[in-house]
Order: structure tokens, then sequence, then C-alpha cells
């Protein structure tokens, strides 16, 4: 207590002893006085007498206990102030720390957002998903089994991305939703916020349960909060739900980038998704994740369904094999678990480079300021200052400026982060990312401000610490600055060195980026536009639908500015793929020796490849004989060709598939199907006449924009049916844009870090050349007087610099060049060994260095001899 | 060079609580005061008087009070408090036993 109250009255104890000191010392002149001296003399004794004034205050404030807090104290006035004097220096070294710390902060909180801050449910850590094969898909008779023979698992629970259509006064709109078995919600311990959520009684009676639970969101936006909504009806796919309760506002589900409006129990399943897969057991299509019993460990609960994976191989040998592992849920079990860490590490690793580099810049800006100050530092312990106590003041300093640049750093960091949270993905899917920093982002900030003051501070305190006084006052320089290469030499080229890898590795992230987008996909996305929609969300049947999906492709073929139309039941690289199994030519034997799993597979209409402008290698497109009367025709792309018949000349060769024979009509060239780093895959098309999908892209082909063209099919399709819910109206592009997202974030992130770099490496080579210039203003006037060349003089000043700066770069280059392999497997396309990237890196750096020494060049050349010598 | 030379370690505190128990002084009379007391043998850098004056506040055994001094001026003044009349009686004590003590073993012969 009585320490916080002095500490409140510093000023008045400061003021106080001040007082006292001075009262002591005029008594004691007036008692010499009284003595016979002279004012003069007495006031020279008395002050001679009282010995070291500020050595004494020291103690005595040492003595007062409060000592550490006044020294902090005057250490922060005094930094601030020699911080004030030199305004340049202050904003250099706050702006590249407030870089480095503000790209960390952004950084660190998707991190945190991504992988390490756990999902809004009740004890996050017991719950877990159950991947088969590395992804967490299962057939529902599976989990079924599981459920009810696994020992691990308090509640196991199945849940499954699915896409609806709902009423909304009176006009359709798709929203995407969940199908949830009933113990959903108590597994994952969320209380409603208004009304009440699905039981295990949910789970008995199929097609018995018409009930939906809405998100917060959903009830906010789409019922305009209505309290009373539990109990009211709303309609799905045309059927009538009773809306039983509104999940609480920071529930999403278990998924991080999956928002879903809406929940309803997977007995429905049948009515909303038209054809049942519930009792098929090799039809994987829901997802599972189970909350483990307490004290049950994730490995002892794999082992418990590796057991039961062997009996269920015993009971149902057609079924592939079933191997179990746990993982955290949130990012599609296994399947993005591993590649999203592992990016978002890479990011991370290089974030803190970028911080490195910062902090390299102003540990040699400091160093070189800190040969300055080399002299007062050397009056400050001639005068009683301790060593410890400079360290403290030279550490402050650096803390000081460390934490303004965090402070910036995080404004910038949480103005970034807002549009990040803020930005949709243009998708037709409820992708979103929640990445609003919260208490441990600060925190982290706040550590690695401390981090690098401390870090950047050391260098000077050490050459303090070692300083002999004497040689200070003699007017001595530092006596490292004597020799040719000190240790702080070599902070230029290592801060240079990261920077020109960090601009290496940006370059060839954009180069891949930009060759990615001329990769060859199997059919030109661009001057096509397309719809989709699915006329079983709004309760067409098989024949309806079938009439309407050809009516609907006249209706649009006729558009003006089209140049053909045609319809799939979905298109490579968008969200929606499917799998299916076909077997070897000739055979009638369905066994698993003759499967070839995995293939890609698409329903398409007649004229659909000229349309896509894939191009047809041999044999013909479908036509309108293919119907339902002729025999089952296929078209495969040229590995699957080669996989079914051992080669691409297939066009006539039978395969089985849906334990049929299916003859092969054409074969087309390969493409892209999931994502652009893929190995070349299988693909099947099927005619849209001998197979059905409720689910329709139609797309056309135009020399008109294409966000024009896909205004008209909405309307034009709206005149059709206005009840039909459309998504994903526009270029084909947009609908490819999931596939891109990791890509262009890469790009992005990785492009920003190498404008990051450059300003660091201009703000690193502007601070110590302009440093050196000032310092040596007097040396500039003598060469001049004596008349040296203005190159001389450069050469001179900068020369070394220079030869820093370059032995970084090139260092820098080579890893830049060895860590973008890495590269390769995130950015499609992505090299290393590009001349157009080793040049541009190269061009860039030597413009950011040149610009940067430019200024201070200037202003050495700019020196007047005469003013220059009569200085000091 | 050690301002406080020439007295011996620990003396100083109990030569300020001496003066200061005579009546309340300002640091200057208490540094007349002990010069007077002890015939000037002791000499001290008179700015080392003040930590000790500070020490032994926030010990709290002196007390202190601003107050008008002998020639007109604004002066801290230190007085002993019950605690620091105990010590100073505990150490003059101690101090006595040390010194006879000391004086008989100097003065043993054989």
């Amino acid at each position: 207590m009585r320490r916080l109250r002095d500490l409140f009255h510093r000023r008045t104890f400061e003021d106080r002893m001040s007082e006292e000191i001075r009262f002591h010392i005029e008594h004691r002149v007036e008692d010499l006085i009284r003595r016979g001296h002279s004012p003069d003399e007495a006031r020279r004794l008395a002050i001679l007498e009282f010995g070291s004034r500020e050595a004494h205050k020291e103690k005595c404030r040492e003595a007062g206990g409060f000592l550490f807090f006044s020294e902090i104290w005057r250490d922060l006035q005094y930094a601030s102030r020699i911080l004030r004097r030199s305004p340049g220096f202050t904003f250099i070294a706050v702006l590249s720390l407030a870089l480095g710390i503000g790209a960390n902060t952004v950084v660190f909180s998707v991190l945190e957002a991504l992988i390490l801050r756990p999902l809004p449910i009740t004890e996050p850590r017991q719950v877990y998903s159950v991947n088969s094969g590395g992804q967490p898909q299962q057939s529902f008779p599976n989990y079924r089994d599981l459920r009810d023979r696994n020992s691990a698992f308090e509640s196991l629970f199945a849940y499954r991305v699915a896409p609806m259509n709902l009423d909304v006064a009176g006009s359709a709109q798709r929203v995407w939703g969940y199908l949830v078995t009933g113990n959903y919600w108590t597994s994952l311990g969320i209380k409603p916020a208004l009304g009440r959520f699905f039981t295990a009684a949910e789970d008995v009676n199929p097609g018995a349960s018409p009930y939906a639970v809405l998100s917060y969101a959903t009830w906010r936006n789409r019922f305009a909060s209505d309290p009373s909504i539990p109990g009211k009806e709303i309609r799905l796919n045309g059927h009538s739900y009773t809306v039983l309760g509104v999940a609480p506002a920071p529930f999403h589900g278990t998924e991080l980038f999956y928002w879903p409006e809406v929940w309803v129990p997977m007995t429905m399943q049948p009515q909303i998704e038209g054809r049942s897969w519930l009792e098929e057991r090799n039809d994987y299509n829901c997802w599972v994740a189970g909350r483990l019993k307490p004290g049950v460990l994730p490995q002892q609960a794999e082992a418990n369904l590796e057991t039961i994976a062997v009996q269920l191989g015993r009971e149902y040998p057609l079924m592939g094999k079933l191997h179990f592992s746990l993982t955290a849920p949130g990012l599609v079990g296994a399947l993005f678990r591993a590649l999203v860490s592992g990016f978002a590490g890479g990011i991370m690793l290089l974030a803190l480079l970028v911080l490195l580099a910062a902090c390299a810049n102003l540990a040699s800006l400091l160093s070189a300021r800190a040969s300055d100050r080399f002299r007062e530092m050397a009056i400050r312990v001639s005068i009683g200052a301790g060593r410890a106590r400079i360290i403290r003041q030279l550490l402050t300093e650096s803390l000081f400026i460390s934490l303004l640049g965090g402070l910036a750093g995080c404004i910038m960091a949480v103005a970034l982060l807002r549009l990040l949270s803020a930005w949709h993905a243009p998708l037709d899917f409820p992708v979103q990312f929640d990445v609003s920093p919260d208490w441990r982002v600060f925190l982290f900030a706040f550590g690695a401000a401390i981090a690098t003051g401390i870090l950047f501070g050391l260098g000077p305190a050490w050459q303090a610490w070692s300083a002999d006084p004497a040689l200070g006052l003699k007017g001595a320089n530092l006596p490292g600055s004597r020799r040719r290469w000190a240790v702080r030499d070599l902070l230029l080229p290592v801060q240079f060195a990261i920077c020109c890898a960090l601009v290496t590795t940006s370059l060839v992230a954009a180069r891949g980026l930009m060759r990615s987008i001329h990769t060859p996909l199997g059919f030109r996305p661009d001057g096509a536009a397309v719809i989709g929609y699915d006329v079983g969300l709004a309760g067409y049947d098989v024949p309806k639908g079938a009439t309407f999906e050809r009516r609907a492709l006249d209706a649009i073929a006729q558009l003006p500015g089209v140049e053909s139309a045609a319809y799939s039941s979905s298109v490579p690289l968008s969200i929606d793929q499917s799998h299916t199994t076909v077997y070897r030519e000739g055979t009638t034997d369905f066994r698993a020796s003759n499967m070839l799993p995995g293939v890609s597979y698409y329903y398409v209409s007649p004229g659909y490849f000229h349309t896509a402008g894939t191009r047809l290698l041999a044999g013909r497109e479908f036509d309108t004989h293919d119907d339902r009367q002729a025999p089952m025709v296929a078209i495969v792309n040229v590995t699957l060709a080669r996989r079914v018949v051992g080669t691409a000349d297939a066009v006539g060769r039978r395969f089985g598939y849906n334990q049929k024979l299916v003859e092969i009509v054409g074969v087309v060239e390969d493409g892209k199907y999931e994502s652009l780093t893929e190995l070349p895959a299988s693909a099947v098309y099927f005619s849209t006449r001998q197979m059905y999908s409720p689910t329709i892209v139609l797309m056309a082909r135009t020399s008109r924009p294409e966000s024009e063209m896909a205004t008209e099919m909405r309307q034009a399709m709206a005149g059709l049916d206005p009840h039909l819910p459309i998504y994903g109206a526009g270029s084909l592009r947009q609908m490819l844009g999931l596939v891109y997202l990791p890509m262009n974030a890469a790009a992005i992130a990785l492009g920003s870090f190498g404008v990051l770099a450059i300003m660091l490496s201009i703000t690193g080579i502007y601070g110590l050349a302009a440093y050196t210039v000032s310092r040596r203003v007097r040396e500039i006037g003598i060469r001049m007087a004596i008349g040296a060349h203005p190159s001389q003089i450069l050469a001179t000043l900068l020369g070394r610099t220079g030869v820093l700066a370059g032995v970084g770069g090139i260092v820098g280059l080579a890893l830049g060049i060895a860590g973008s392999k890495f590269l390769a497997s995130i950015v499609y396309q992505a090299t290393p060994q590009d001349p157009v990237v080793v040049g541009l890196a190269v061009a860039s750096m030597t413009i950011a260095g040149v610009a940067a020494a430019l200024g201070p060049a200037r202003r050495a050349l700019g020196v007047d001899p005469i003013q220059a010598l009569r200085q000091e | 060079m050690d301002p406080t030379s020439g007295i011996l370690p620990g003396t100083l505190d109990l030569l300020i609580l001496k003066a200061v128990s005579l009546g309340a002084k300002h640091g200057y009379g208490i540094l007349l005061r002990i010069e007077q007391m002890s015939g000037e043998a002791f000499s001290i850098e008179q700015g080392a008087l003040y930590p000790a004056l500070y020490r032994l506040e926030h010990q709290g055994l002196l007390d202190t009070e601003w107050g008008v001094s002998e020639n007109n001026r604004r002066a801290k003044y230190y007085s002993l408090t019950a605690a620091g009349r105990k010590r100073l009686r505990q150490e003059t004590e101690s101090w006595n036993r040390v010194a006879s003590a000391m004086a008989t073993a100097l003065k043993a012969t054989s």
C-alpha cells in the first residue's frame, strides 16, 4: 500500500528529496560563509563536501523502497525523449515491427481459428471424427452397427450435408442443411436457444419425424427472430415440417467452414433426398463422429472399432475393407486436417521469418546507433550509473519501440481480420471463416512484441556492457567499429536474405497461379455460362423431371447469343463430385478382383462435350436415340479407356457397370475432376436419356458476357417454373471457385509476404544508408573539399552496404528456390526452375535496394563542404 | 571511494538514532550533531547521511515532518518513533557489550 502511495506521489517524493538536499547545501553555504569563506568558495566547498548528489539520491530512492518503479518510469521518459529526437529512426523501426507483428498476428489468428480453437460444443476434446480410409464417410448400416457394437463411445452420431428447398413467403430458396441422427444434439451437449432439439425418438420410425431445427442466423434473418417459432410449420422440399427449436448463436455444427441453416432428422432422408440410401451398406453417404466415454483414449477407441471392422468384414464379404482412425472434428475428418495444418504451419513459419527480418533490421539500426551513443553511455557510466542500469535503459528503449510496433501491428491485423471474417467466398456453399481475433491472439501479439524487443535490444545492450568508459570519454568510437567487419555486419545480409527468399517464394507462387489459370482442365471454362437447379427439391418425380429438363434446355438454347447448350448432372471441379465403380471389359464376374473403384461419373445430355469444350478423340457424342429403349452406352476418358480395356482405342468395347454391360461409344480427352493437382483420373459419362439425375447444371456457350447470359438464363427458368430454386447462376469459372480457393489463398498470402519483405528490405537499407550518411557528413565534406568524385564518395559510403546486401540477396535467392519446392503441393505448377522467377526476384530486390539507397545517396552528394566542416 | 569510510559499518545508523533521540532535527542538524557528539572524529561524505535517513524512515524507526528551520526555511524534521527509541536502546546495549568485550580482549597481555 505504502509503496503504491509512494509511487502515486512519486513527483512529490522527488521534489521533496531535492528540496531537502538543497536545504542542506544552502545551510552549509551559510555556515561556511559565517566561518569566513567567500560566497563562491563556500558554495564550491559545500557541493564538494556533499559528494555525488545523483548517486546519493539514487540510494535514497532505493532506501525508500520503490527504486524499481521510479527507474522504469524515468527510463520510459528518457526513452520517449530519445525516440522523439530521431523521428525518422522511430518511424522506420515502428513501421517494420508493425509489419512483422501485424503479419504474425493475422497468420496466428487464422491458425488459431482453424486448428487451435475448439468447436463451440461441450468438452470438445472428447469429440472425434471417425474416419475410414482417411475420410469420415460411412454407410448408414455400418454406422448403425458401429453405434450399437462399440464400447468406447458415450454416443456415436451420423450427419450429412444436404441442400434443401425452403419455402419462404411463397418463393423457393435453396438452403444448406444437415441430416442428423437423433442423438446429435445430446452428443455435442448443445442447449437450444429456443424450443427443443431432436431426441432418440426421432430415430425410430422412418419418415415419421417431419421436424426441423433452425440455425440462429436463419431464425434471425429469415424468420425475423419470431419468438413463437417452435411449433410452427415450414415447408422443406414441398413437405411440411414442424420447427422444434433454434440452435444457439455460436453453434454451426461440427465442420469449421460449413455453416448449415437447418437440421432435419436422418430418418427423413428419403423425403429430403428422393433416393434412400439408409439401408445400402455400400453407399458411403454420411459422416460419423462421436463423444468418447470419460477416460477412454482415442487409441483404445480405434482398437475397439477395428475389432468391429473385422466382424463386419466377415459378415459382409462383398464390402470393401474398413480401417478406422479418429481425428479431431472440424476439417472433414482426416481429409483436410493434414493439408490445412501443413499449409497453416508453413505460412506461420514464413510469418516468423518476416518478423525475424524485421528484428534483424532493427538490430542493425540500433547497433549502428549504439556506437553513436557510446560517448553518452561512457559519460553515464563515469558519473556513477551502473552497467546494469544502462542495459536496462537500452532494453527499455527497444521494448518501448517494440510495444509501439506491436500496437500498430495489432491495429492493422484487426482491420485485416475484420475484412477476412466478413468476406464470403463467391461460392454456392455456406463457406465461412470466423477468424475474429480473441484474447489469445492479442496475448500472442504482445508476447511477440516483448520477444522481439528483447531480441533486437540485446545486441546494443551487450555492446554497452562490454564497453570501456575511458575510451568513450576520449572520444573514441566503439571498439568494434575499428575492426573491418563486425558481428552487426551480419544483420543486414541476414535480413536481406530472408526478404529475398520470401520474395522468391511469393514470385514462384504467383507464377504458378498465373500458369494454373491456363492449365488444361479437359474443358473450356471461359465463355460458358451456367445455372444449377434441383428439380428434386421442387418435388418433381422422374418422368416430370426428365420432361422439364428437356424443356429447359430448349428454352435456353433459343436465347439470343447462345451458340450451343447442354446439361449434365454436375460439372468437373465443382463441389458436387461423385464416384462409382466399374468392372473390367467383358466380365460378367462382378467380383472385387475385376473392380475399378473411384471413377468420377457424370450424366450428360447430347451435345455436352461440344458445349463444354471437351475434345472428343474417337467415336461420337450421345444423341437422342440413346434412350431407355436402346442398349446402355457410355463415353469414357482416355485414362479410364486404358484401365478398362487396356487401350485408348476403346470405341465399341464393353465394360461392366451396375450388373450390366455397357458399350463405349466415345472417348474424350482427360481432364481435372476433383482438384487441379490430381494425377490423371478416370471418368465415365452416361446419357441423361438413360440415367436420371434431379440435380442439373445447365450450360450455355456464348460470346456474350457470362454474367449477363446467366441472368437471362435465370429469367428463362423462372418463366418455366417460378418455384424452382436456382443456384450458382454465373460463369462456369465461378462454379469452380472452391478448387481455386486454396491456391488463391496461398498466392494471396505469399504475395502479401513478398510485398512485406520488399518493404522491410527497403526500410532496412534505407535506415542503414541514411544513418551512415548522417554520421559521416563531416568526412564527406572533407572528401569533397579535396576533390573526390561523387562516385568515389558513394562507393566509400554505400559500397559496404551494397556488398552486404548483395551477399544476402544471393543466399536468399538460393533459399527461396530450395524452399519453393514444397509449394508445388499447394499451388499447381509452382516451379522455382523458372528463369522468369529468378529474373523477377533479382530485379525487384535490386530495384528495392537502389530505391532505398537513393535518398541517402542524394543527401550525401548534396552535402555542402563548408557547412559540413563547420560542424562541431 | 566509499563515502562512509572512516566509520565502522553500522555505526552511522546508531549515531543518527542517538542524534535524533535528543530532539527532532533536520538532516543538516543531524550531521552537525553527529560531528559535535563524536568530536569530529567521524568524517563522512555529507550526502551519505540521506540514504541512511531514508532507510531508517522506511524501517519505521524515524518519523518525518516538514517544519520551519531556525533560518526561516522549509525543512524536513526527523524524530524517533517508539520503535526507533527501542532500537536505540538495544543497539546501545549491544554496542557497549561489544566495546567492553573488545576493550578487555585488547587489554589482555598473556
